[in-house]
C-alpha cells in the first residue's frame, strides 16, 4: 500500500491541521518545511505523493516542482500544489511546471482527501 | 495792265515757301518731310518764277523765267512721285536704282528740250496779264508727259489709302488721293485743255499746285503724319514714363526734365531748369559717385539713393544714368533716369512688421508650447507617480489576500474537522459555535476574495476563463440547494422555468456560478419576506438568457446601468447591512462579457420589483482560454 506523503508546507498551523486530517485514515506524513529540504526528502524519503505549497521563503513551490519533475528518480511522484494562489494563471503556471493536482487554500479536509486518494490509486 | 494772277502766284509762293520748311523742320531726318519740303520749294519756286515772268519789263526776263518754270514743275511732279513711292510703301521698287532714273532724268530731258528749242513753248508775249508764255505746236508732248507723270502718285496715293493699316492712316491717306485727284483734274482742265481750246486764257498752274500744297500740308500735319518720327516718340515717352528723368548738360546743370518730375517732386521748369543737378540729390557723395562710374563706365544702373521734392519731402529711388554723346563722340551729358521705389520700400517695411510680428508671435507659442510641454510632463509625472502609487496598492491587496488566505486555512481545517465529528461528538453548544465560525470564515474568504477581485480589477488584468461544456439546469439546482435554508426562513416562493431543451454551453462554470449567485444572492437581499423569486431559462437562436426576477425593492430608472459600475451601491447603508464592497455586479457583467455575453437590469421603478437578465452565446463566446 502507496500511503507515504510528503508535505512541503512553512506555515506550522497548516502543517499540523493536515497532519490531523491524515493521520487516522493510515497516511504516514513527512513534513519539510522549506523548499530545499523539501528536495531533498523528496528523494531521501522516495514518498508516494507530494503536498506542495507554493509561497515559502527561500525556494519557492514552483521552483522546487520544476526540480522534481526534471529528476527522473523523482518525477514520477504525483504532486498536488496546495496554494492561497487562486486565480486561473496561477493553477496554468502549476500545470506548466508539471504539478499533477490544484488545491486552494483555504480547503475542506475532505476536499483534500479526495483529490490525493485519486492520485495514490492511479 | 491786269496783275491778278502775278498777285496770285506771289500769294502762292508766300504760302507754299514756309509750309515747305515748316514740315521739314519738324523732322527734318525723316524722308517724307524732306521730299514734301523738295516738291513744296519747287512750287514755290515755280509761284515765284511766274510772279517774276507776269511782272517783268523785258521779253528775255520773262522767258528765263518761263524756263526755270517749266523747270520747277517738272521737278514738283518727280518729287512728288519719289513721295508717293515711299507712302505707298515700296520699298522693292526704291531698293532699285533704275527708279531714281526713271524719276529723275526725264525731267532733266524735258529741261533741256524748253531751254533750247521752243517745242513746248514759243516764247513770251506781254498780254493783259503781264508776259504769259506762249504755247508751240509740240506743247502737247509736255502736257502728254505730265499727264502720265502725275498718274503715278495718283494711283501710288489710291494705293496707299486703300491699303491703310490703321483708320488714321486711311483718313489721312484718302485725304492725299483726293488733293492729288482735283490738283489733277483742275490743272489738267484749265491749264491744258481750256487752254488750248482757247476757251481759258491765264494759266492757274502755279496757284492750283499751291493750293494743294496746303492742302496736303494740312493733311500730313492735321492728321499727325508727321509727328510719329523716333524723335516724337521719344519725347512723348519721356513726358508719359512714369519714371524721373533729368538731363544735365556738361556742366551738370540740368537741361531737360520730364513732366513726371514736376507732378511728383512739385518743381516747376523755372525752379529747376539751369540749376545745378546736385540740388536733386540728398547724397551729395552718392551723386559724386555715380558720376564718377558714368565717366568711367558710360552708365550705371539701379543705384538705390534718396532725391529731394521742393517742399523738402525725400523720395526713395534706383538711379540709373548714361552718358550722351554725339556722333563725334563728344560728351553732351548725362542723362538720368530715377525710379520711385516708395512703395516698395513701404511695402518691404510692412512685410519686415508682418515678419518681425510673426517671429513675436513664434516665440511666444514657443514659449507657451514649453511651458505645456513642462506642464505637461509633470502631469505625465504625477501620472507615472500615480501609477507606482496604484500599481503598489494593488500589489499590497492582492498580497493581502494571499496572505489572509494562510491563517484561514487551518481555522476552515479544523473547524470542518470539527464539525464532522473528527475529533468526537460535539455538545450542541460547542456544535452551534463551531457552525457560526464556519459561516464566519466562508464570509471572512469571500470578503477575501472581494478583495482579490478589485486588485484584480485595479491593475487591469483581463479574466481567463476556463471553459468546459455545461448545463445551466444543474448550475441553478446546485445553487438552490445552497440558499435553500435562506429561502424556507424567509419564506420566499421560487419558480424555475427551464425549458427542457435549454442547449448544453461552453462557458467557465466556476465564474457563471459566480453571476448567477450573485444576481440571485441580490434577489435575496432585496426581497422582503414571503416574496417571490423567479429564474427563467430562455434559448434563443445562437444564445441562451436567463433572467433572475424578483417582486423585491426594485431600482430607480436612473440607477439601471450605475449599479454595474465597479464599488456602486445604491443606497450606502446597505453595504453593511448586506456585506458587500460593491462590486459584485461589476464582475458579474466582466465575467459575462468575457464569455461574449450582455447583461442588464430592469425596473418597473422603486417598490416593483427587479429583472436581472444575462445572455450567454451557446458556442462559448469570442473570449478563449489562453
Amino acid at each position: 500500500m502507496s500511503n507515504k506523503i510528503l508535505l512541503i508546507e512553512d506555515y506550522p498551523e497548516t502543517v499540523g491541521m493536515i497532519k490531523s486530517i491524515f493521520k487516522t485514515r493510515g497516511y504516514e506524513i513527512t513534513v519539510a518545511y522549506e523548499g530545499i529540504t523539501g528536495l531533498q526528502k523528496a528523494i531521501s524519503e522516495k514518498p508516494d505523493l507530494i503536498l506542495l505549497d507554493i509561497m515559502m521563503p527561500g525556494m519557492s513551490g514552483i521552483e522546487v516542482c520544476k526540480k522534481l519533475k526534471s529528476d527522473p528518480e523523482t518525477s514520477k511522484i504525483p504532486i498536488i500544489i496546495i496554494s492561497v494562489k487562486t486565480e486561473n494563471e496561477d493553477l496554468q503556471l502549476g500545470k506548466e511546471v508539471g504539478a499533477d493536482g490544484y488545491v486552494t487554500k483555504p480547503f475542506y479536509p475532505d476536499e483534500l482527501v479526495e483529490v490525493v486518494e485519486k492520485y495514490l490509486q492511479s | 495792265m491786269n496783275y491778278t494772277f502775278a498777285v496770285i502766284s506771289l500769294l502762292s509762293f508766300m504760302l507754299a515757301g514756309p509750309v515747305a520748311v515748316f514740315v521739314l523742320l519738324r523732322s527734318p531726318k525723316e524722308w517724307l518731310n524732306r521730299l514734301f519740303f523738295c516738291f513744296s520749294t519747287a512750287i514755290a519756286l515755280m509761284a515765284i518764277t511766274d510772279f517774276l515772268m507776269k511782272i517783268s519789263n523785258s521779253a528775255a526776263f520773262g522767258l528765263l523765267c518761263m524756263r526755270l518754270q517749266v523747270f520747277a514743275f517738272l521737278y514738283f511732279i518727280a518729287f512728288l512721285v519719289h513721295f508717293c513711292l515711299i507712302l505707298a510703301d515700296r520699298e522693292k521698287w526704291l531698293k532699285n536704282p533704275f527708279i531714281y532714273i526713271l524719276i529723275y532724268v526725264p525731267p532733266l530731258l524735258m529741261t533741256y528740250v524748253n531751254w533750247t528749242t521752243d517745242l513746248f513753248y514759243k516764247g513770251v508775249e506781254k498780254d493783259l496779264w503781264g508776259y504769259t508764255q506762249q504755247f508751240a505746236t509740240h506743247y502737247w508732248i509736255l502736257a502728254v508727259y505730265s499727264i502720265i507723270y502725275f498718274t503715278v502718285p495718283l494711283w501710288l496715293s489710291l494705293l496707299a489709302w486703300l491699303q491703310s493699316a490703321s483708320r488714321r492712316e486711311k483718313k489721312q491717306n484718302r485725304l492725299i488721293f483726293i488733293s492729288f485727284l482735283l490738283t489733277f483734274i483742275l490743272a489738267t482742265f484749265f491749264e491744258a485743255w481750256m487752254r488750248v481750246v482757247g476757251l481759258w486764257y491765264p494759266p492757274v498752274i502755279v496757284p492750283i499746285t499751291g493750293l494743294f500744297v496746303i492742302f496736303f500740308a494740312y493733311a500730313m500735319v492735321k492728321q499727325g503724319f508727321m509727328v510719329v518720327t523716333p524723335g516724337m516718340v521719344a519725347e512723348n515717352i519721356i513726358s508719359m514714363m512714369p519714371d524721373f528723368l533729368v538731363f544735365s548738360g556738361e556742366d551738370r546743370k540740368v537741361r531737360l526734365i520730364n513732366r513726371r518730375l514736376t507732378e511728383l517732386l512739385g518743381y516747376s521748369s523755372q525752379d529747376i531748369i539751369g540749376k545745378p543737378c546736385e540740388l536733386l540729390h540728398v547724397d551729395k557723395q552718392a551723386y559724386e559717385q555715380i558720376h564718377e562710374q558714368v565717366s568711367k563706365l558710360g552708365l550705371v544702373a539701379k543705384q538705390k539713393l534718396s532725391i529731394r521734392k521742393k517742399d523738402g519731402g525725400i523720395v526713395p529711388v534706383t538711379a540709373s544714368a548714361s552718358l550722351l554723346k554725339d556722333s563725334e563722340g563728344d560728351e553732351l551729358g548725362t542723362i538720368f533716369i530715377y525710379h520711385d521705389i516708395s512703395n516698395e520700400e513701404r511695402l518691404l517695411a510692412e512685410q519686415r512688421e508682418t515678419i518681425d510680428e510673426l517671429t513675436k508671435t513664434k516665440e511666444r507659442m514657443l514659449s507657451i508650447l514649453e511651458d505645456s510641454t513642462a506642464a505637461r510632463e509633470e502631469t505625465k509625472k504625477l501620472y507615472e507617480d500615480l501609477k507606482v502609487v496604484d500599481r503598489t496598492k494593488n500589489q499590497f491587496l492582492s498580497v493581502v489576500s494571499h496572505e489572509l488566505r494562510t491563517p484561514l486555512t487551518p481555522i476552515i481545517g479544523y473547524i470542518s474537522m470539527f464539525l464532522s465529528g473528527r475529533f468526537g461528538e460535539l455538545a450542541p453548544d460547542y456544535k452551534k459555535a463551531a457552525e457560526i465560525i464556519m459561516k464566519e470564515s466562508k464570509h471572512l474568504l469571500r470578503l477575501i476574495d472581494s478583495v482579490l477581485d478589485i486588485s484584480r480589477f485595479e491593475s487591469g488584468k483581463t479574466m481567463g476563463l476556463n471553459k468546459e461544456p455545461l448545463s445551466i439546469k444543474n448550475l441553478v439546482e446546485e445553487l438552490i440547494e445552497v440558499y435553500k435554508p435562506q429561502i424556507d426562513t424567509r419564506q420566499l416562493t421560487l419558480e424555475i422555468e427551464i425549458s427542457p431543451d435549454f442547449p448544453t454551453l461552453m462557458a467557465d462554470p466556476a465564474n457563471l456560478l459566480r453571476v448567477i449567485t450573485n444576481l440571485f444572492g441580490n434577489a435575496l437581499k432585496f426581497t422582503p419576506v414571503s416574496g417571490r423569486i423567479k429564474i427563467v431559462g430562455i434559448k434563443a437562436d445562437n444564445s441562451v438568457e436567463l433572467r433572475v426576477i424578483d417582486n423585491g425593492i426594485g431600482i430607480a430608472r436612473e440607477n439601471l446601468e450605475k449599479i454595474f459600475e465597479k464599488f456602486y451601491q445604491v443606497d450606502s447603508s446597505y453595504t453593511r447591512a448586506t456585506g458587500g464592497v460593491g462590486l459584485g455586479l461589476a464582475i458579474a457583467k466582466e465575467i459575462v462579457e468575457a464569455h461574449g455575453g450582455r447583461i442588464w437590469a430592469e425596473s418597473d421603478g422603486i417598490g416593483r420589483g427587479s429583472r436581472f437578465c444575462f445572455t450567454i452565446p451557446i458556442s462559448g463566446g469570442i473570449t478563449d482560454v489562453k
